[in-house]
């Protein structure tokens, strides 16, 4: 779909925050931060082993991300492709000095 | 008290009692918390269960509509929000144990719509932790139990939205709202026997909602039928000035009659023969479902989707934008909280996936979304199988026992397409079959319609699990 350029002005960039300890929601909840109860931090101590099994799915999972990465680094973009964001700087809130 | 006939009625069937008083909220109310209390816990299908706010919003709807104040269709009527659409003072916990307790102080957007339609909040409906953005391997991967079928309480109910599932498919509310990152509304309406609507991509404003995969995350509606769909989608779509990527394009869900010769409709047959856990008994309620499709006039020429490895490129960006998201659950290590064994290796897992790699991701979605308008330039609607097989285990690996891939959920939700999901017999078990239509962005409405049309002439949405409640 393409994007109008009066749709692109009208857009903004919307702010994520991050909440305490977790993790996002949209804008609208900033105030909302200081109710949120993060997760307790842990030592690097606190991780459990991974035990074999799960070794064993960590290399089946990675595998299968392998074949993923190899498939896009093989896929041949035609010349001209579009790039994936139309990026524009942000024009300053006090307006230009004359 | 209300009987289980009530409770089963659709919204289109319960507003015109509400709003000529024949059916009181309050009593409505009442009949789907006792029967939440009886069925609810059997299923896993809620979170937080909110009798106080549902019996207040339900005496306020009865003073309105006793004053002649009535709202809209969705007046009076119970429903439950997925876990992860913030409702202030009361619970949001995502899944997860180390969210369970967590408070906002503002209502979701979709939570406020609803209220202001005089809809009448039941509680908070289960759902796998984080919404499954971090992968899951057993249907336990939520702080609420695996999400337990109504149709069989030994299978599952489909993810991540598990208690919408449940709670549509048992009667426990009139309908549900949930999100849909990849599979996460039409998955559940699957197995459970229901319809759901994924609306495109920023139909819907997610704002107060979990972030997920944020370019991927779509909220929508999961309840008994198409026309429920449209509705809830009515009240709940459009811009907000609180959801940058909340679009502004018209809302046009009039419920008109549709001409469905005019619809050009391709039809995409999976392939159950070569498929691994493909059930033939959902391609043939497959077949059966497109033959009363031709029957009610609409058009399908067989086709295929481009050619293109949207599978692979879905999940790397769902995969980078997941991790961002969650990235302060493994800073603080909340991650090995989470009930999936595996999830707190996946920044490890994922090492391997570099910078370039993400942009050209990105860059190849831009690729596909074009194939894709070429698409439907030449078709307006996709009919295809939703899952290949019914409800599995919720004692099995998924990866077992859903061995198949998805190219079709990958292709609509990397291109923001809508898509709906509609009950069409039964399968191995006698557990409920699906398939769903797909449009293009932004024109739900002729899904919503032919819906609609399918389930003027079918009965499967009408169909009741056997519960002894």
């Amino acid at each position: 779909m393409k994007t109008s350029p009066q749709r692109m002005r009208r857009r903004r960039f919307v702010t994520l925050l991050a909440l305490g300890g977790g993790a996002l929601v949209s804008s609208p909840l900033s105030r909302a931060a200081s109710a949120l109860t993060g997760p307790e931090p842990r030592t690097r101590e606190g991780r459990r082993a991974p035990t074999a099994a799960v070794k064993k799915e960590i290399g089946t999972q990675e595998k299968a991300l392998a074949e993923q990465l190899k498939t896009i680094r093989g896929y041949e973009l035609s010349p001209g492709s579009p790039m994936a964001f139309a990026f524009r700087p942000l024009k300053s809130k006090r307006g230009t000095r004359r | 008290m209300i009987g289980e006939d009530v409770l089963y009625l659709s919204v289109a069937e319960l507003a015109p009692k509400i709003r000529s008083r024949k059916l009181s909220p309050v009593e409505l109310t009442e009949a789907y918390l006792d029967r939440i209390g009886r069925l609810g816990p059997k299923l896993n299908a809620f979170a937080t269960v909110t009798p106080d706010v549902a019996r207040e919003q339900a005496r306020a709807a009865e003073r309105e509509i006793a004053k002649d104040r009535y709202r809209g269709p969705l007046h009076g009527i119970p429903y439950g929000a997925k876990d992860l659409l913030a409702t202030a003072g009361i619970k949001t916990g995502w899944g997860a144990k180390a969210t369970k307790d967590q408070m906002f102080d503002k209502d979701a957007t979709v939570v406020r719509k609803l209220r202001e339609a005089g809809a009448i909040l039941l509680g908070k409906l289960a759902m796998v932790e984080f919404a499954g953005c971090l992968g899951y391997r057993f249907a336990d991967a939520s702080i609420s139990g695996p999400g337990r079928n109504p149709w069989d309480p030994e299978r599952w109910t489909g993810g991540s939205s598990s208690g919408s599932g449940a709670a549509v498919a048992s009667a426990l509310v009139g309908f549900a709202v949930g999100t849909e990152t990849w599979g996460s509304i039409l998955c559940p309406s699957a197995f459970c026997g229901i319809t759901g609507l994924r609306p495109p991509y920023g139909r819907v404003s997610r704002a107060g909602g979990m972030v997920g995969a944020y370019t991927f995350d779509k909220i929508g509606p999961l309840a008994r039928s198409a026309e429920d769909c449209r509705l809830i989608l009515q009240a709940i779509a459009g811009p907000d000035p609180d959801d940058a990527s909340a679009a502004d394009e018209p809302v046009r869900l009039d419920g008109g009659r549709l001409d469905p010769s005019r619809i050009r409709g391709a039809l995409i047959p999976l392939d159950f023969k070569k498929t691994k856990g493909a059930e033939p008994e959902v391609k043939s309620r497959f077949d059966q479902a497109v033959a009363d499709l031709r029957g009610a006039g609409l058009t399908l020429t067989e086709t295929s989707l481009p050619e293109f490895p949207a599978s692979e490129m879905a999940s790397v960006l769902i995969n980078a934008e997941a991790l961002s998201t969650f990235e302060n659950f493994y800073k603080s290590g909340g991650v090995w909280d989470l009930k999936d064994p595996y999830a707190p290796y996946q920044q490890e897992i994922t090492r391997a996936l570099n910078g370039a790699d993400l942009v050209k991701a990105w860059r190849m979605r831009a690729v596909l979304q074009e194939k894709m308008t070429d698409f439907y330039a030449r078709y307006d609607v996709i009919v295809t199988p939703n899952f290949m097989s019914v409800a599995p285990s919720i004692h099995e690996d998924l990866n077992k026992s859903l061995p198949y891939a998805d190219p079709v959920g990958a292709v609509g939700n990397s291109c923001g397409l809508p898509s709906i999901a509609l009950p069409c017999g039964f399968g191995k078990g006698g557990m409920p079959v699906g398939f769903q239509i797909m449009g293009s962005p932004f024109e739900e409405s002729t899904l919503l319609a032919l819906g609609a049309l399918y389930q003027s002439r079918t009965r499967f949405h009408r169909e009741r699990p056997p519960l002894n409640a």
